[in-house]
Parts: structure tokens; C-alpha cells; sequence
């Protein structure tokens, strides 16, 4: 065996060509399996919780009877739940809040989970330093300013040793840190977790000015129902079986019922989502057909390099039958020479591995950095852990081993049955006797035809998601970002009350419509294409009512805003008016407007303006005030994903202002570079007015459409897919490259033969391009079968474009059948040249 | 038929220009039977390859029948060849993928002769040089006079006007080289063809009309 070791590096020296281009090539394709499993085990397979996962979920409630009307709970409802019980060991409560992180020009958001003491208990996890917190300081009002940090957020303030007891400033109150979490930890998902822990004692601290929808509820108030609840189940219990004990459980939220005329409440248990924070059962089925199919075209590109492997291994194997017959001759056994061929093929397969795993853990540091960049503007941590560790390593170790047999073992059995005097007389040319049929699918031919099917699957389904990019440029945002700047603010983190707010916040206003340049200025609450959401329920006033007699309701983005909005933002106002300027200083002020669709929406039979509507959510004196619709203006998208844009109510700035604004400029010069350099001085200008001006960040809205989640995904989706689809052809193109250029040098004899004879370059050209193009042709039109299956498997992770889009499966085509024609092209032309006298002479 | 005035052939070499014939003037009249002599590396392939329109790298002139060869393009030679010219290698040279009549068949495919006829005239070739039990054979599966004699009819199957012979018995024993010998004589003195072959052996010059020694590329007698 170590002979056989000695000898396989050996040979593989002496052709450096063939090992670099079989190394590179592997590990181009273990290196994209390697990495794409990486990405899969730790988002789809790596189990996030440390200790007995299974036990873990998450408890919902709705009413009894209605499908979907789920909540939260209230502290008290938590507290009733914890009680011994037959269900849950253990139960511990989150709520998912953001704070300032800072101080003045330094301040930054981050989400931030407020918990209870039993929170971390129930995901097993471990502090990396310091402790967790205490029941005292989990305690509702306890307000006992402690924090734990995550890696990350202890990465961005230096990585200090000396951290824990360290003073840290969120929302203007001094906290102590008390504890970092380890870098995997995220406390809820798979992937991303908050930066952030605080206790719920301080919940009042540090919430009190930015819940706009409470108004100010306290966290002990009954109908403040805030908290999402995770549990883990009795030992033997599951999800399923715990179930049936559900009702006994959920009687007891009746004894601490705020509302008596609410009605009784049920209970669900469902297993921790790997990708989402949910405050409602959501089902994540589609993401493991990601995961499935980024795993399997992977595999196609794993496939398509061991074809490529196989094809050369069996030139070789050729081009080496009279060694082997020699070895055969001198009493080697079969097995003998297949251990020799494959140990030569493990090799190759280990070196392009190593290399692999190399080109993968990079990959993956550079998609991690572009995730955590994505993820650091909606002010989450990545805890996806990617780096290479034993389980990469031994799933490299397995491609390595499965690419050997798949490209190794077939050519060795062929090549390893020589015969003897047949190979001894051979004059090192093709195999004798082989008609143009078989010829035509000889196992070489078809090994690269069936590259070229493959590659065209991969080359396809790239084109499918490059096409879908494309789609996601042209999609209309329904406003204008040309000229477009947005600062965001957020005064909350000063600890002012309300009407001081309002006040800075119009002064930064006022300020901003001085700006040299400024066509038009304006406040909102929500920023189209931004990172959050903020979403209300929406009635119509003498409108429809449902079965229980209560009115139907629909869902809306809500927005407080001031100044001239809708004109800043470039959205059309099609009935109706504005607000005017006491409407929007006013935080009682009963009037709304309502985008075109969520007017259709809740009057369908008449037009919307002039009409009343009611918020579902009470204002803090339990009144439901009724609002008039004073303007209708155009939908206009949250982000490019959805297939419609959503429902928007707006509201004036007073009422549904809680501290975080976005101030929106309009510049009169729109082209990009005048803008970008627009920003500083903006920004100048806005802190000279206010030196202590909470400002979070200062972009381009174009910019800020541009880093929109959703173009990150679609990008994401065509790069991955870009990848697969790119190494596949280079692979097939080289595929089909290295087996006609092997024919030509070959058959340089019978090319010579064939000139002595009368021969012309056409005539040799058309001999060995013609049959490219068939094979060409052949393997596409079996390729373009596959590429629809895939393409009817891809269909749902599409965006905006046909699984069956002619336009790419044409394109695709094309770009394979010109690449393996250019591909076959090279070495027939080459042919063309051979000189018959030196080509008969070198007999 | 072939007249070569002042011919030569120079290779450069890192080492210098290596003349592989120098100042060639040879005249071969139409039905003449020439045997090429000379020892090793005189340049005996090299003139017969130039004849046979396989090398264009040289200098001087090569009048073919009427024609200037000296003065034609590269299609117009590789024409010129098709039309009168069949050669005959050492090694047979047959094409191990294809059958015995369908190694017959590729010339006339490269001078476009309908499918049809080449059928046709490959029957004819078969049956003339008797070897029609052979047609689906390949050559692989004959003996090396039974390649040759294929060769040489894979080298008359285009009707050539001369008929050029790269040592033809070279690999042969005598008894088939004699054979294609006979074959060649009969060619010549009845079909007319011109022969002009290379060859070591005397005996097998006999069979000629005129020998053409070469030594150190030149010739020493005519």
C-alpha cells in the first residue's frame, strides 16, 4: 500500500499538467460541497440548543375558537404558567425590543431580548464569561441596570478582558455587563441572534419611551401582552403528547384576565424555528427544499469534476495499457492494479479536498461578513459557526472518498484488464476495430456528453436566478429614491418626554429644509425598504363584521408623519389631501390616510375618503376613537419580495410618534454623485443645530432600496447559483477541450494518413468538429430535459421569472453549445495543422 | 511527366541549415517504372514526399505534366495531388478504424465522388485485387501483405497517373514482397501507371525501369 502511495506521487509528479488541472478541479467541486455543506449543517442540521433540543418549545396562545388569532402574553399570564405543572420543567419569557448602544455621535442600535432568569436555563447555555441573570434582576420593576453581551457586540467594543463589570450606556442609562455569550449562542434561531440580553426587571427602562403601540404600558400592566414564552417539556413528553395536556394548562390564564368580557384562551406548543422569531406558529417547511436542492446541485458540480476525473483517468489508463500489460505480464493480479489506480485517484481526491476546504472556508468567511453586514443594518448578530471543524472536515473526507470511486474506480476496472498482447503490440493510438457508432458513444464520449447534459441543468438554473436578479431591478418601489436622502434619529435614547421629542425632531426638520440644495423635507416613523416593520389592524367603521359580530379587520403598515411626505418620497396623492401642520403636532388628531389598497380593502363598495375607520389597539385610555379618512394615496412597496406592495395607513406625526424617526431629504441634484457628497454636509448641519442629536445613520435612500434584505437574497440566490453553474461549464468546456484534444493527439497518425491520401483541413476539420457538434447537440437536447425537471423544482425559491423562461433555457443552450463547439473547435483546427510527414515519420 | 530542376530541401537546425537535398534535377517520363536508392538518410522519403505533393517547404522547381508546381497555390497543389497521385507508405498506414473497404472508400470521399460510385468502384478495387472476402475486415485482423496489398489499393482506387511507393516491401517477407512487386510490374507495363518507389533492395529495383541514386541529399547517379 505505502508502494502503491510512493508510486502515485511519483507518477503524479512526472505529469504535473493532469494534477493541477485534476487538483484545481476537484477542488472547485469538493470545495462548493464542502462549503454548501457547511452552510447546511449549521443552518438546517446542527442542533442550537446544547442540551436535550428536543424538549424545547415555544408556547402560543390564541382564543378559543378563532384559527388565528394569536397574542402574546402579559407578565401576569407568565407567571400563572410558571407554576408547577404537568407540561413544562421549566418556562422562561422574551420580549424583542432595541436599544441605543452609546452615547452622542457613537450611538447604535441593537436588538436587544429582554429575559427572564429561566431563559437561559432552558437553552442549556453557558456563559463565555461572567453569569447570567438573577431572579431578583428578572423580576418585573426590579429595573437593576445589568446586561449580557453577545460576542459580537464584545468584539465591537474591543474584545476587553476586562469587560464583565464594565460600565455600558443603553438608551442614556448606565448598565453594568455582567456576562458575555458564547459566539454560537443566539438564544432563538439557527442563525442570527440579538446583541443583546437585559433582564425583564429593567424592561420599563428601557422601553418606556420607544413603545409607540402601548403608549407607555408597563410590563406588569395585565393588558400589556408583550411576552413570548419558550419552555422545555417534561422528560418523555412531546410537542404531540403534550398536547393533550394543553386545556388543563390554559384555564389557568382565565384567573388572570384582564378583559372579563374576553373570551376563554387555548394554548399550542410547537418545536423552536430555525430561522425565525415568531410570535405566532409559523411552519418553515420551505427552507429545507432550499437546503435539499442547494445540496444536490452541489452534488451535480461534485458529479460533473468526477466525470471530468473519469475521463482523463481513462486517457491515461489508455495511454498506460502497455504498463499495465508489462505489470499484468510480470504476475500483477487485477485487484492489484485496480489498488494502484485507485490509491493514485484518493490522492488527487485528498489534494483537491484539502484545497477545497481551504477555497470553501474562505468562501464562507466572505459570506458570513457579507450576512454580517447585512445583518449589522438590521442590528442583529450572525451566529451561523462556518468555520471548518471536524464534522467539515469529515464531510470533506467523505466527498474525497466518494469522488474517488466515482471517478477512479470505473477506469480502473476497465484499464486494469489489459490484454497482454494486444497492449505489448499496441502502437499507443486509439482501440482498434472501433466503429463510428460505438465510436460515437465510447465511454469517454459519453462520459463528456453527460457533463454537458449536467452542466446545462446548472447553467440554467444560474440563468434562472441571474434572470430574477435582473426582474428585481426593474421592479417599481412605487416612490422615487432619486434625491433621496434619509437620516435615521432616534430621541428616545436622549430620555426625553414626548412633546421634547417632537420639538427636536421638528427643529431637525426645519434644519434639514435649510440645507443648501433641499427641495423637500418630511418625518416618518417607517422607512420603505427598511429593516423593520411596524404593522397595525384596521376596521372600517360601519363596515363588514364577521361571524362573532366583531368587525373584520386588516392588517397595515403604520406610519406617523410630518412635512411633506408623500411629495418627498415621489408618492403620487390621489384623492384628497395631506396633513396639515396642527394635524400633525397634534397626538389626537382624528384623521388618517390610507393607500389605495387598504382603502379598496375596507370599502370595496364605495370610495374611502371622507369615511371613518378604528384602529384595533386602544389608546391608553381604552378608548377606539374613530379617524377620518382625509387622503387616498398610491401603494407603494415595503420591499421587492412580495408580489404586491402592502396595506399603508398613515397617521399625523404626533400620534404615532414614539421616539424613532426617519428624517427624509429631498436633493434637487438626483445623480449619484452629487448626493453622496450631499451626505456629510447634511450631516454637519443637523449636528450643529443639535449637538446631542440621536442620529443612527445618514444613507441615500437609493442606497438604502439597494441593501434592502430582499435585493440581498435574490443577489445571494444568483451568486450561489451563479457559482454552481459557472465552474460547472468551465468544467464541461475543459471536459469536452481535454477529450478532443486527446483524439487529435491520438489520432495524428491517421490525421496524417488521411492528408497523404487527399485529405484537405476542411476534410479533417469536418471529421472531428462534426462529430463534436453531434455529441454537442445530442447531450444538450437530454440536458435541456433535465434543466426543465430542475427548473420545475426550483420554481418556488423563483423570483419573478418562469421556471420554464424560454429566454434562459435558450440562452443557456446557447452559451453551452457555443462553449463545447469553441471547445471541440480548438483541437480540430489544430488537427488541420498536423504535417502528414512528421505525423507518419514519428511511426 | 515530372521534372524537378534545382530542387532542395533545407531544414534549419539551432546547429545550422541542414540540407536534406541540394540542387536537384531529375526527369521521369510518363510510364516510367524509378526506383529511389540510397543508404539511410540520404533523402530518398524526403524527395518522394515532395513528389507526392506532401512537403511544399522547398526550394527550386517541380513541373508536373504541364504544370508548375513551384508556381501553385496550396489548394491548387492538394488538388493537383488528388487528381494524379496515389502513395504507398512502409508501414501500410491503413486506418485501424475502419474496415478494409471503407479504408477504400476515403479517398474517393476526398474527391467528392457520389456515394453511389464510390461504392462502386470500391466493389471494382475489391474484386480486382481479390481481396472482396476481406471488405468487412479491419486491419487489425489481416496479415501485413494483405495491409499492403489493401494499401496499395487504397492508393490506385482514385485512378492516379503516379503511383509513389515509401519502401513498399519494407515490412514485408520476401514472398509477399514479391507479390507486390509483380502487382507493381503489372501496373506499370500494362495500366500505364507511372511508379516511382523507394527501396533498399536491389532485387526489388530490378523490377524498374531506371534507378535514381542519392547520397547526402544529392544525386550521384541517374
Amino acid at each position: 500500500m505505502l508502494q502503491d502511495l510512493r508510486f502515485a506521487l511519483r507518477l503524479l509528479a512526472r505529469a504535473p499538467g493532469f494534477t493541477a488541472l485534476a487538483v484545481c478541479s476537484l477542488a472547485a467541486a469538493i470545495g462548493v460541497n464542502s462549503g454548501i455543506f457547511a452552510i447546511v449543517d449549521a443552518a438546517f442540521l446542527r442542533p442550537f440548543i446544547a442540551h436535550r433540543p428536543e424538549e424545547v418549545v415555544n408556547l402560543f396562545t390564541a382564543r378559543q375558537g378563532a384559527a388565528r388569532d394569536f397574542r402574546q402574553f402579559s407578565y401576569a399570564e407568565f407567571g400563572a404558567l410558571q407554576q408547577a405543572n404537568d407540561v413544562f420543567a421549566d418556562l422562561g419569557a422574551v420580549e424583542y425590543t432595541s436599544v441605543g448602544v452609546g452615547l452622542g455621535e457613537t450611538v447604535r442600535r441593537s436588538i436587544t431580548f429582554l429575559v427572564d432568569d429561566g431563559y437561559f436555563r432552558i437553552h442549556g447555555a453557558m456563559p463565555a464569561q461572567g453569569r447570567f441573570f438573577t431572579a431578583e434582576e428578572s423580576r418585573a420593576g426590579a429595573a437593576i441596570p445589568v446586561a449580557v453581551l453577545s460576542d459580537a457586540l464584545w468584539r465591537r467594543l474591543g474584545r476587553r478582558s476586562d469587560i464583565i463589570g464594565s460600565p455600558l450606556r443603553l438608551n442614556g442609562h448606565l448598565f453594568t455587563v455582567v456576562g458575555v455569550m458564547p459566539r454560537t449562542f443566539s438564544g432563538g434561531n439557527a442563525v442570527v441572534g440579538p446583541e443583546l440580553w437585559l433582564p425583564l426587571g429593567v424592561r420599563n427602562l428601557v422601553t418606556a419611551f420607544t413603545d409607540s403601540r402601548a403608549s407607555g404600558q408597563r410590563l406588569e400592566d395585565p393588558r400589556s401582552f408583550e411576552l413570548n414564552l419558550v419552555g422545555r417539556l417534561h422528560p418523555g413528553l412531546t410537542p404531540e403528547t403534550a398536547a393533550a395536556h394543553l386545556p388543563a394548562l390554559a384555564a389557568r390564564l382565565d384567573s388572570v384576565r384582564a378583559d372579563p368580557a374576553a373570551g376563554p384562551r387555548s394554548l399550542l406548543v410547537q418545536p423552536l424555528p430555525r430561522f425565525s422569531l415568531n410570535t405566532e406558529p409559523s411552519p418553515e417547511s420551505g427552507v429545507g427544499r432550499f437546503a435539499v436542492l442547494l445540496l444536490a446541485l452541489a452534488g451535480v458540480v461534485l458529479l460533473i469534476a468526477c466525470l471530468n476525473l473519469a475521463n482523463l483517468m481513462l486517457a491515461r489508463g489508455t495511454a498506460r495499457a502497455r504498463e499495465f500489460a508489462v505489470r499484468s505480464a510480470v504476475g500483477a493480479t487485477r485487484w492489484i492494479l485496480i489498488r494502484q489506480l485507485l490509491t493514485e485517484g484518493l490522492v488527487l481526491a485528498l489534494a483537491g479536498g484539502a484545497l477545497g476546504l481551504l477555497v470553501s472556508a474562505w468562501a464562507n468567511a466572505l459570506l458570513i461578513d457579507s450576512v454580517a453586514q447585512l445583518l449589522s443594518t438590521l442590528h442583529f448578530a450572525i451566529v451561523l459557526p462556518l468555520e471548518p471543524d471536524l464534522r467539515i472536515v469529515g464531510a470533506t473526507f467523505g466527498f474525497c472518498t466518494l469522488a474517488t470511486l466515482l471517478f477512479a474506480l470505473v477506469p480502473a476496472w476497465r484499464v486494469s484488464k489489459p490484454d497482454v498482447t494486444v497492449a505489448l503490440k499496441a502502437q499507443g493510438d486509439e482501440a482498434h476495430g472501433r466503429r463510428t457508432f460505438s465510436g460515437f458513444f465510447a465511454p469517454r464520449q459519453l462520459l463528456v456528453m453527460a457533463q454537458l447534459a449536467l452542466a446545462l441543468t446548472l447553467v440554467f438554473s444560474a440563468g434562472l436566478f441571474l434572470r430574477g436578479a435582473l426582474a428585481a431591478r426593474t421592479v417599481s418601489p412605487g416612490f422615487d429614491p432619486r434625491g433621496g436622502l434619509v437620516a435615521e434619529l432616534d430621541y428616545s435614547l436622549l430620555a426625553l418626554d414626548r412633546p421634547a421629542m417632537r420639538q427636536r425632531s421638528r427643529a431637525a426638520l426645519d434644519q434639514a429644509g435649510r440645507q443648501p440644495g433641499a427641495q423637500r423635507v418630511a418625518l416618518a416613523t417607517l422607512l420603505p425598504f427598511g429593516a423593520l416593520n411596524d404593522t397595525r389592524a384596521l376596521s372600517a367603521v360601519g363596515g363588514a363584521v364577521g361571524q362573532d359580530g366583531k368587525p373584520q379587520f386588516a392588517n397595515g403598515l403604520f406610519t406617523a408623519i410630518a412635512g411633506d411626505y408623500f411629495a418627498t418620497l415621489g408618492v403620487p396623492l390621489l384623492r384628497g389631501r395631506g396633513f396639515t401642520a396642527a394635524e400633525e403636532d397634534d397626538p389626537a388628531a382624528r384623521v388618517v390616510i390610507l393607500d389605495e389598497t387598504m382603502a379598496r380593502r375596507l370599502f370595496p363598495d364605495r370610495d374611502a375618503l371622507g369615511e371613518h375607520v378604528q384602529l384595533s389597539t386602544p389608546e391608553s385610555d381604552g378608548s377606539r376613537p374613530e379617524l377620518e379618512v382625509v387622503g387616498i394615496v398610491a401603494a407603494h412597496r415595503h420591499d421587492i419580495l412580495a408580489a404586491e406592495p402592502p396595506r399603508r395607513l398613515f397617521v399625523p406625526f404626533a400620534r404615532g410618534f414614539a421616539g424613532g424617526a426617519f428624517l427624509h431629504v429631498r436633493m434637487q441634484r438626483s445623480d449619484a454623485g452629487a448626493l453622496e457628497s450631499s451626505v456629510p454636509a447634511l450631516r454637519v448641519a443637523l449636528r450643529s443645530a443639535d449637538p446631542n442629536l440621536p442620529l443612527l445613520a445618514l444613507r441615500t435612500l437609493p442606497d438604502i432600496v439597494e441593501s434592502n434584505v430582499g435585493f440581498w437574497v435574490v443577489r445571494l440566490g444568483a451568486i450561489f447559483f451563479g457559482v454552481f453553474g459557472g465552474i460547472a461549464l468551465v468544467l464541461a468546456v475543459a471536459g469536452v477541450y481535454g477529450v478532443k484534444s486527446y483524439a487529435v493527439a491520438r489520432r495524428e497518425r491517421e490525421i496524417g494518413i488521411r492528408m497523404a491520401i487527399g485529405a484537405r483541413p476542411a476534410d479533417v476539420l469536418r471529421l472531428f468538429l462534426g462529430q463534436g457538434i453531434r455529441q454537442t447537440a445530442l447531450s444538450l437536447g437530454v440536458g435541456l430535459l433535465l434543466a426543465v425537471a430542475v427548473g420545475h423544482a426550483l420554481s418556488a425559491l423563483l423570483y419573478r421569472v418562469s421556471p420554464f423562461d424560454p429566454f434562459v433555457l435558450g440562452g443557456a443552450t446557447a452559451l453551452l453549445a457555443t462553449a463545447a463547439v469553441l471547445a471541440a473547435w480548438i483541437p480540430a483546427r489544430r488537427a488541420t495543422r498536423v504535417d502528414p510527414i512528421v505525423a507518419l515519420r514519428a511511426e | 511527366m515530372l521534372t524537378l530542376r534545382h530542387l532542395s530541401r533545407v531544414y534549419p537546425l539551432k546547429s545550422g541549415p541542414y540540407f536534406a537535398l541540394r540542387n536537384i534535377n531529375l526527369e521521369i517520363k510518363e510510364g516510367e517504372f524509378v526506383s529511389i536508392m540510397g543508404p539511410s538518410g540520404s533523402g530518398k522519403s524526403t524527395l518522394l514526399h515532395i513528389l507526392g505533393l506532401h512537403d511544399s517547404e522547398w526550394e527550386g522547381e517541380y513541373q508536373f505534366a504541364d504544370t508548375d508546381v513551384h508556381r501553385l497555390g496550396k489548394s491548387a497543389r492538394a488538388d493537383l495531388q488528388k487528381k494524379n497521385i496515389g502513395f504507398i507508405f512502409q508501414a501500410y498506414h491503413l486506418i485501424d478504424d475502419l474496415t478494409v473497404a471503407e479504408n477504400l472508400e476515403v479517398p474517393l470521399s476526398y474527391r467528392n465522388v457520389p456515394r453511389k460510385e464510390r461504392q462502386a468502384i470500391v466493389c471494382d478495387t475489391l474484386d480486382r485485387f481479390h481481396i472482396v472476402g476481406k471488405r468487412d475486415l479491419f486491419p487489425s485482423q489481416l496479415s501485413g501483405g494483405q495491409q499492403q496489398l489493401v494499401g496499395v489499393a487504397r492508393a490506385l482506387v482514385a485512378h492516379p497517373t503516379l503511383l509513389l511507393a515509401d519502401e513498399p516491401t519494407g515490412n514485408l517477407h520476401s514472398d509477399q514482397g514479391h507479390e507486390i512487386m509483380e502487382l507493381f510490374r503489372k501496373l506499370n507495363r500494362e495500366d500505364g501507371v507511372t511508379i516511382v518507389q523507394v527501396t533498399h533492395s536491389i532485387e526489388n529495383a530490378d523490377y524498374g525501369s531506371r534507378i535514381v541514386r542519392l547520397a547526402d541529399g544529392m544525386l550521384v547517379n541517374n
